[in-house]
């Protein structure tokens, strides 16, 4: 069975069926996943500026952290949830569309990015997290998270408008 | 009063032809618009979620605003910008959108109380802000939420 067996059969599903076919409920888990782009990135781009030594210069690193990194999480869940029911209810468009493959690469790179920093110069953040300027890894890392997660959005939309 | 002249006099100007001429010219600035009301979005999210003392507890509504403040302005900016020449590329179609003339109406209302009670309750040397500061957080969300879906619901209307 290919990948695209695979994704034809899952849409194919009731749920999945219901929903990329309803008037209401596509719209609203839809438009969920773009606001709650916000509610994940915000927190982000502020723990990403002050790696980069750019924002929250009083404020220890670990500080920062602590205080954003959690509404991250919640946002995240709710990107995942949607974006799942989103993938399931058009899987086999998102399959063909060379935008999302993008998409998913750039969400697997910017998760890879996560992974590393967390767990390599996050577990010493006692350690710089009051240095000016903040050390290199710190910076490369809220660089790259940057970059990456502005390509999952900036592939999300074109994903959406050519499918 | 009828505004019809004006969306039609828009609609017709030369920038419009050009985006409209231009192949790359809408997604991009409609990519930059989604940026732009990502960082607006979150920073004033962040900054509500303070005063209602979720999630950010310590540091200081006033710090969060000192360190918020221009990224919210600029990101306001490019959006309105944005969003205009959006606007004016389509703008026919936006006389006849149902969801446009509710966004626009509830931008105007967020702006304003943005920059009026809300820079009132987060300039306060309370650290949580004044007492009325969860209202005016409830306030700020659902305003803004409100610009955010009319906005989405331009494409679906």
């Amino acid at each position: 069975m290919s990948l695209l067996d695979i994704c034809q059969s899952l849409q194919d599903m009731g749920p999945a069926t219901a929903l990329r076919e309803s008037q209401f409920m596509f719209p609203v888990i839809e438009g969920s996943h773009l606001l709650g782009l916000a509610l994940m990135m915000a927190p982000v781009l502020m723990f990403d500026l002050r790696l980069l030594g750019l924002l929250w210069k009083k404020e220890p690193a670990s500080e920062i952290r602590n205080q954003f990194l959690p509404i991250t999480i919640s946002g995240g869940v709710l990107m995942v949830v949607t974006g799942t029911l989103l993938f399931w209810s058009e899987a086999v468009k998102c399959y063909n569309s060379t935008y999302f493959r993008v998409k998913v690469i750039m969400l697997i790179l910017a998760t890879i990015n996560v992974i590393i920093f967390h767990s390599t110069i996050d577990r010493r953040i006692n350690e710089w997290e009051n240095d000016w300027p903040p050390p290199s890894r710190a910076k490369l890392a809220g660089a790259m998270s940057i970059l990456l997660w502005t390509g999952v959005i900036f592939a999300g939309r074109y994903t959406a408008y050519n499918l | 009063m009828d505004t019809y002249p004006f969306f039609k006099w828009c609609d017709e100007t030369s920038l419009a032809h050009a985006i409209r001429g231009n192949t790359w010219a809408f997604p991009l600035i409609e990519t930059i618009h989604i940026l732009a009301l990502t960082v607006l979005l979150g920073g004033i999210l962040l900054m509500d979620l303070r005063m209602l003392g979720i999630g950010i507890r310590r540091i200081p509504v006033a710090r969060m605003q000192n360190q918020l403040a221009s990224y919210i302005n600029v990101s306001l900016v490019v959006g309105i910008v944005t969003g205009f020449l959006l606007f004016i590329s389509e703008a026919l179609k936006a006389y006849d959108n149902q969801a446009f003339r509710p966004k626009i109406t509830l931008l105007a209302m967020a702006t304003i109380f943005h920059y009026t009670a809300h820079s009132k309750a987060t300039s306060s040397a309370t650290p949580g802000g004044p007492g009325w500061a969860k209202i005016a957080a409830v306030v700020s969300i659902v305003l803004w939420f409100g610009v955010g879906a009319a906005g989405r619901a331009i494409g679906f209307v």
